[in-house]
């Protein structure tokens, strides 16, 4: 396919120089014409004679031949069956011959009738002149559809030079004959040389053609005869015949119309449409012709994915020849046609009435290039009646549009535009279509080429509108045609410089990949790593690093062997808008660096793995990828993607993924599932006892490795760093804590933690600095700054502690260790966090959240449950391997395959299978609708169920919530305090309740209703609530009174209230309902059914509801015994309702067959 | 279209008796509304699956995957289906050298399109809270409303200059109020973007915009019928505005199609119309109402839409503020249903509500 894109330009071109000679011969011709024959009763004659056959022609000639008769001829072939096509191309020839002499007999018998037909006004002389041209020119008609069979035939086997000069053969023969014979013969030259140029091309084309006969006679192959071929090929040209009866009938009305626009307008559409012939002729149709054949053969070798690429290929083409005459014709309109036309009685009138048609006809240009395009795409697919359809409808459209726009002051140019919306509209349904050949054009690619379009014109547009000031369509024709000639020059020049290399195919040769993405050792360690992977597998041969400098990738990088250079950039996610403008003015100066570097460096793809440092990669890459067709690739660690790698989301070409729900919040909705890219190392596997053995250490310690990252964590190290006593107590425990690099003058990780180790008699200073030793000598502590082969430990530790970051939790789980994982507290999106959780809730991982102290604001760790969680570890090993095993679970080995294989896929432009369902994970939908997490930490606790992970990070958060001012989060911290059963928390709900507004009264009462015990307190909230201004309030306070009602209905006062909100007229129903359901749990049957008579008949259902429900509850529960007082009084309950609640039948029955599938599913 | 073909055919000499019809405003209206009709017939429900599979379901309700007592999985951008209906009609039967139909076609497709942006997002990202931001809507709203008003002052404005800026109020005869026309203009923008807004939270129910959206436009089409005809306006006293009986043909079109769509959508709904229809209506409404003079009557024509805003607007701005609910719901219709009323009953109820407020408009045709 790669060289097969040359070849076609190459044949295009040369039929494309065919045809200039053809038109210029043709030129010439009509010029010899008017000097010998004039313009008067001669010339007449034999236009009306060469009438019929020239129709005939267009209607019957080489569309038909090249459409219905070579595609399945040229199949055929491709298929190896050269025999059967030898014998189709006979059949066609035949039968062919046979209609066309019968045509040609019919038109001999009623030639007079004919021609009277054609020239109702012509007598006397004229008209048996042209009686007797028409006859002279009979033979024409069989002469001419021969020629245009062999040329078809040579067009479709590759002789495309021969195919391009036979018509300018024709056309030389006839200006030779007219040259020498006219002063003999007059105008009957004129015919018999029609007839001997049609004569003069068929036999300059027969000698190829006999080669090809012998060719395919040699080829052999098939031998079945091919009638059935034969009748469909001719229904295909049925269908091609009704196609050109139906673009000549829209020619008709475009000329019906156009004479009741005005005078002046039928020429001006003519003249123009000559014009825009031109590159349509030259251009669009010399390209599809090259095409054409090519798109038979792959049909015949069944070759699916090479027809769509020749398809895609071919609308390039086309959207890139054509587009831009388009716009040359759109803004030098006047100039054209004047330099075309204007000369003795072509005024500057007629110039602008011409150009007013030729505006809009330019718009017709692409669709037209399209449609005929399209036209031959669908022939080769032997489908003829979706182009007629097609046709059929943008045709009536065409009508209709003539026929609306006529009146308007546009006038011939809304004639010319419908013509163009015609076919646009006709294009448009050709391209849909495609879809049912499963062959739709890749929208990507579609996007793709208009992308590289406008960097194109880019150049192209400013030179035009410097010739557009320079250029007046009034100046004197030399100067018109230089001026434009040098613009159209310059302009064309410089785009066919840019396209060519797009249309051309790209070198071979090593493969180079830019890495990007630094800042910290999260960002880089993946880069390297995806980088080994693509070297590995042979994907990418030389690297380049985008950094920083000072950050983490001047560290690690160079040790790697990547060469590394630098930009420059900020943060744009954080700081004062002032700083926001500062940073984008960063990103804008490393975007340009970037932009020298990529081109310099010319890679294939480029990799970016997140962090501000690789938007501005990221941004060059993006505008450099049409002109050098690279790949961007984004890897994302975090389950929640960062802002920056969501906007890049929007222009990479694959996204690759750590966690199945981070489909759901990038913006772009595409990307693969490929894991976390570890470093290679992590693979392969040494065992504990191995990796112990190489570092010294025991096999009886039980070693635990703390580490917050490469820069470290504060609150791990001065948790461990304090809790040191507590765990000098074990006896074998030995610690290897890396502190992190971190030194500014806030904090200097290694010193701070060392002095934070308070003394003890247990330990004391080691030798190396940092480290501590036991009484006995033996090695208990050792702190470093930075761990190098950090791996080693973790392959030896029995348990880690660590940040949950994406890097962090990779490395854990591929190696399948033990670990407690401390978030870090309040990062964008809280992604950590979200990390933790995600692991923690699935058994692979302990978690211990940071808390923040309410006076100073810092965040430190709880001691009592560090140590807690590390005795629990430290103790139970059948804990810890579950632990192990659920972190091997965790992670996802096929990494290094599934992205090697689906970055291969990218580079061949194939597609890949992206993660279709994007759920929306809980944490995610707890924080957008925080009601969502009440419910289903109430359901948690109603079912019983263990405490868990959202339990214990929200238990942290809801004392924080409770003291705060801001409305929300108090709302949060009230309703949080209720769900998690909080009791102790109460009282500070107690003490702040009169100071709370409405919906936080409502939620303390409800709060308080979750209770599991019940507190003497509630009493005062009851009354308090039964009083409220707010129907709200008080209906939980009823509510409230409901739940504990064995020990509230004791008081009296209580007991009342309820009653008399029940008996108040203006009460909310809502309040009421509460008040029903409650009185029946203190109020004798007698009494209540007294007090409750006005509402059987309740207006409001919601009443009748409440009433109901609560004598059914008093019933099953014993208390309302006596049956003939409760029969009678449910015999006057108003039954007839106003609501309901609906069944969709087709959803039950639906999710019924769904279900069972699933059950057959999971039991086979 | 129709209009075309007809002159045509008269120019080159076929002339029929019937042709004449064609002059009449009631006869297009009639015949639009017929058309616009039978096309959502013909086409509805291909309109509806094509919408289906394209995935263009609706996203509210809080359960994740489709349960048999929820709405969720509803096609919606069902304004589509109007706004192809009324379309094609208009492109029949409008006479389309008027520049009132010029003007409510172009803000027609405007606001639909914008309302189709919101309702893409809201499926593509399986959710209801996304979708165009409150902001992103205001300024694509504001970014048809600005033009507009700027149009409406300026001299192309086919509504006669005098009674441009001045303010009339049903059941009285002459104008109340002469605004600058700065004044006029933020008023009108002001009032524009609230009827579309109001409009667009009307549609919460199945069937409840569409019914009463058909009686307010249907008022308002027989204003403009009345507006635009000279000797009517002179005999009710109204302002005349020549052309802008056309508007009469829009709006009756409109109907066809929304009573089209109606035939789907009615409890239980097969098809929502999503905010692709609802802002479309909108604005098509405030455009009737403000192109034929009778801001005013939209208070009495539109009082449902009114309602419904109101309570929206108290809920969440003042209720809001005073962490307490004002009104049991918001926007009305669900405080009736919260108060155990089923939904075809609640909508019915409203288009009763509607009737009788489009008779009470229709009165102040005669009583002023």
């Amino acid at each position: 396919m790669e060289k097969s894109k040359n070849r076609i330009l190459r044949e295009g071109a040369v039929i494309a120089v065919g045809t200039l000679i053809t038109r210029a011969l043709g030129f010439i011709r009509e010029i010899l014409a008017a000097f010998y024959f004039g313009s008067g009763a001669v010339y007449d004659a034999f236009v009306v004679a060469f009438a019929v056959p020239n129709l005939f022609r267009g209607i019957a000639g080489e569309e038909m031949f090249e459409r219905a008769f070579l595609p399945p001829f040229k199949r055929m072939r491709g298929e190896g069956r050269s025999e059967t096509a030898r014998r189709f191309l006979f059949s066609i020839l035949v039968i062919s011959t046979v209609v066309v002499l019968l045509f040609t007999l019919l038109a001999f018998l009623f030639a007079p009738s004919l021609v009277h037909f054609l020239a109702p006004g012509m007598k006397g002389e004229t008209f048996l002149q042209a009686l007797r041209l028409s006859k002279v020119l009979l033979p024409f008609l069989l002469l001419i559809s021969l020629a245009s069979l062999a040329g078809a035939l040579l067009l479709f086997s590759g002789r495309s030079l021969l195919y391009g000069l036979a018509p300018g053969v024709a056309n030389g023969a006839l200006i030779l004959y007219v040259f020498l014979f006219q002063r003999s013969q007059g105008i009957l030259s004129m015919a018999v040389a029609e007839l001997l140029g049609a004569l003069a091309s068929l036999l300059f084309m027969v000698p190829a053609v006999m080669k090809i006969l012998r060719e395919l006679k040699r080829e052999g192959g098939g031998g079945r005869e091919p009638s059935r071929a034969v009748t469909r090929s001719f229904r295909e040209g049925g269908h091609i015949f009704c196609s050109s009866l139906i673009n000549k009938g829209v020619e008709v009305v475009d000329r019906v119309v156009a004479s009741l626009i005005g005078t002046g307008a039928i020429s001006s559409l003519w003249y123009s449409f000559r014009i825009t012939q031109l590159p349509l002729a030259i251009l669009s149709l010399s390209l599809t012709r090259g095409i054409a054949p090519q798109l038979s053969q792959m049909k015949g070798e069944k070759n699916r994915k090479g027809f769509r690429e020749l398809v895609q290929y071919g609308f390039d083409l086309n959207l890139f020849a054509m587009v831009p005459t388009t716009i040359f014709f759109l803004v030098f309109a006047p100039d054209i046609v004047a330099l075309f036309y204007r000369r003795g009685a072509f005024g500057q009138r007629d110039v602008q009435e011409t150009a007013l048609a030729f505006f809009f006809y330019a718009f017709a240009l692409l669709p037209l290039g399209i449609v005929t395009f399209l036209g031959r795409v669908y022939s080769a697919l032997e489908d003829n009646k979706l182009p007629l359809m097609a046709a059929l409808v943008g045709g009536g459209v065409n009508v209709a549009c003539k026929v609306l726009l006529y009146k308007t002051p546009l006038r011939q140019g809304g004639n010319a535009l419908a013509t163009a919306i015609g076919f646009f509209l006709s294009a448009s349904i050709l391209l849909i279509a495609l879809k049912r050949y499963r062959m739709p054009l890749n929208g990507r690619n579609v996007l793709r080429s208009l992308g590289r379009l406008t960097v194109a014109l880019s150049l192209f547009l400013p030179v035009l509108l410097l010739g557009r000031l320079l250029i007046s369509p009034k100046a004197p024709f030399l100067t018109l045609a230089l001026r434009l000639g040098v613009t159209a020059f310059a302009a064309f020049g410089l785009y066919g410089l840019l396209v060519y290399g797009f249309l051309r195919d790209r070198s071979p040769g090593p493969r180079r990949v830019v890495l990007t993405g630094g800042g910290t050792g999260g960002h880089v360690y993946p880069s390297l790593a995806l980088w080994t992977l693509l070297k590995e597998r042979g994907l990418a041969q030389e690297a380049l690093f985008l950094g920083i400098p000072g950050r983490a990738e001047e560290a690690i990088v160079p040790r790697s062997g990547v060469p590394l250079k630098f930009i420059r950039s900020a943060p744009l996610a954080s700081g004062s808008p002032l700083q926001k403008i500062g940073s984008l003015f960063v990103i804008l100066q490393g975007t340009l660096l970037s932009l020298v570097h990529i081109w310099r460096f010319k890679p294939h793809m480029v990799v970016a793995t997140g962090g501000y440092v690789s938007a501005p990669v990221i941004f060059a890459a993006a505008l450099l990828r049409p002109v050098l067709k690279l790949k961007i690739i984004v890897e994302e660690q975090n389950l929640v993607p960062g802002l920056l790698n969501n906007l890049a989301s929007l222009v990479a070409d694959l996204l690759l993924v750590n966690f199945k729900e981070t489909a759901y919040f990038l913006w772009s909705n595409r990307c693969v599932y490929a894991g976390y890219p570890v470093r290679p190392e992590y693979g392969r596997g040494e065992s504990r006892r191995e990796a112990r053995a190489k570092l010294g250490i025991p096999e009886e310690a039980f070693l635990v490795l703390v580490s917050g990252g490469s820069l470290g964590a504060r609150t791990i190290n001065r948790r461990v760093a304090s809790s040191l006593p507590s765990l000098s107590g074990y006896g074998n425990l030995r610690i290897v804590h890396s502190t992190g690099l971190k030194e500014d003058e806030y904090y200097s990780a290694f010193s701070d933690t060392l002095a934070q180790i308070p003394p003890s008699p247990l330990y004391r200073r080691g030798r190396e600095e940092g480290s501590l030793e036991r009484v006995d000598g033996e090695p208990f502590y050792q702190a470093k700054p930075y761990l190098h082969d950090i791996i080693d430990y973790q392959r030896a530790a029995d348990l880690v502690i660590s940040r949950a970051g994406a890097g962090s939790l990779a490395e854990i789980t591929a190696l399948g260790r033990a670990a407690i994982l401390v978030p870090k507290r309040g990062l964008p999106g809280n992604h950590q966090e979200l990390n933790a959780i995600a692991v923690g809730e699935q058994d692979g991982a302990e978690v211990l959240f940071e808390r923040r102290d309410p006076l100073t604001g810092e965040e430190y760790l709880e001691e009592g449950e560090f140590l807690r969680l590390v005795d629990l570890l430290y103790g139970d090993g059948e804990r810890r391997k579950r632990l192990e095993e659920g972190a091997g679970r965790l992670f996802y080995r096929q990494a290094s395959e599934t992205i090697a294989s689906v970055v291969g896929r990218v580079l061949e432009e194939r597609s890949v299978s992206t993660i279709e369902e994007s759920v929306e994970p809980n944490f995610v939908k707890f924080q957008r609708q925080f009601d969502s997490l009440i419910l289903y930490l109430d359901r948690i606790f109603a079912s019983k169920g263990k405490e868990n992970l959202y339990c214990r990070f929200y238990n942290i958060q809801v004392e924080e919530a409770l003291r705060s001012d801001r409305f929300e989060r108090l709302n949060n911290g009230i309703k949080l305090a209720g769900a998690l059963r909080r009791e102790d928390l109460f009282p500070v709900l107690y003490e702040n309740y009169s100071r709370y507004s409405g919906f936080l009264r409502r939620n303390t009462l409800i709060a308080l209703g979750k209770s599991e015990h019940y507190h003497p307190e509630f009493l005062k909230y009851v009354k308090l609530g039964m009083g409220d201004n707010y129907y709200e309030v008080r209906r939980e306070a009823v509510s409230l009174f409901r739940r504990f009602h064995v020990e509230l209905s004791q008081d009296q006062e209580i007991r009342n209230r309820v009653l008399r909100l029940l008996g108040q007229r203006w009460e909310s129903f809502e309040v009421k309902q509460e008040a029903l359901k409650a009185a029946a749990l203190f109020l004798s049957q007698e009494e209540y059914l007294r007090l409750t008579r006005p509402f059987l008949a309740s207006r409001n259902i919601r009443l009748r509801e409440a009433l109901l429900e609560s004598l059914d509850r008093a019933v099953r529960d014993g208390r309302f015994l006596d049956k003939e007082p409760l029969s009678l009084f449910l015999k006057d309950m108003l039954i007839t309702t106003s609501e309901f609640k609906p069944e969709f039948r087709v959803r039950e029955r639906y999710l019924r067959v769904v279900q069972h599938l699933e059950e057959r599913a999971t039991h086979g | 279209m129709v209009e075309l073909i007809i002159r045509l055919l008269q120019s080159s000499g076929i002339d029929y008796g019937f042709f004449r019809l064609i002059n009449y405003l009631t006869f297009r209206a009639l015949m639009g509304m017929a058309t616009a009709l039978l096309f959502c017939f013909l086409f509805g429900f291909r309109f509806i699956l094509f919408l289906y599979r394209k995935k263009f379901r609706d996203t509210s309700g809080e359960t994740l995957s489709i349960n048999a007592y929820s709405k969720r999985g509803t096609p919606t951008a069902g304004g589509l289906l109007i706004l192809s209906a009324t379309l094609f009609s208009l492109i029949l039967w409008g006479s389309w050298e008027n520049r009132f139909l010029h003007v409510l076609v172009i803000g027609y497709i405007y606001l639909t399109f914008v309302g189709f942006l919101d309702d893409f997002q809201k499926t593509r990202f399986k959710s209801s809270l996304s979708g165009l931001s409150q902001m992103g809507k205001t300024l694509l709203l504001l970014l048809f409303l600005v033009p507009y008003g700027l149009f409406f002052l300026s001299p192309w404005n086919p509504v006669p200059e005098v009674i441009r800026t001045q303010i009339f109020i049903p059941f009285y005869k002459h104008p109340v109020l002469e605004l600058t026309p700065l004044a006029f203009f933020l008023f009108l923008v002001f009032a524009m973007f609230s009827i579309i807004n109001a409009v667009n939270i009307t549609d919460g129910m199945d069937g409840l915009l569409g019914t009463t959206s058909i009686l307010s436009i249907g008022v308002y089409s027989f204003f403009s019928y009345i507006v635009g005809n000279a000797i009517a306006a002179g005999h009710y006293i109204f302002p005349f505005i020549r052309g802008s009986g056309e508007i009469a043909v829009f709006g009756a079109t409109l109907i066809g199609g929304i009573m089209g769509f109606l035939w789907y959508n009615t409890y239980p709904a097969e098809v929502f119309m999503g905010d692709t229809g609802s802002l479309g209506i909108g604005g098509a409404l405030a455009m009737m109402a403000f192109f034929t003079k009778q801001e005013m009557l939209f208070p009495l024509v539109g009082g449902v839409f009114l309602l419904e805003i109101f309570t929206s607007l108290i809920q969440e701005k003042v209720g809001y503020r005073m962490h307490r609910r004002l009104v049991y719901r918001a926007p009305f219709h669900h405080s009736l249903t919260h108060r155990g009323t089923a939904e075809p009953k609640v909508v019915i109820r409203l288009v009763i509500v509607a009737i009788v407020l489009s008779l009470l408009s229709l009165l102040s045709l005669k009583v002023r």
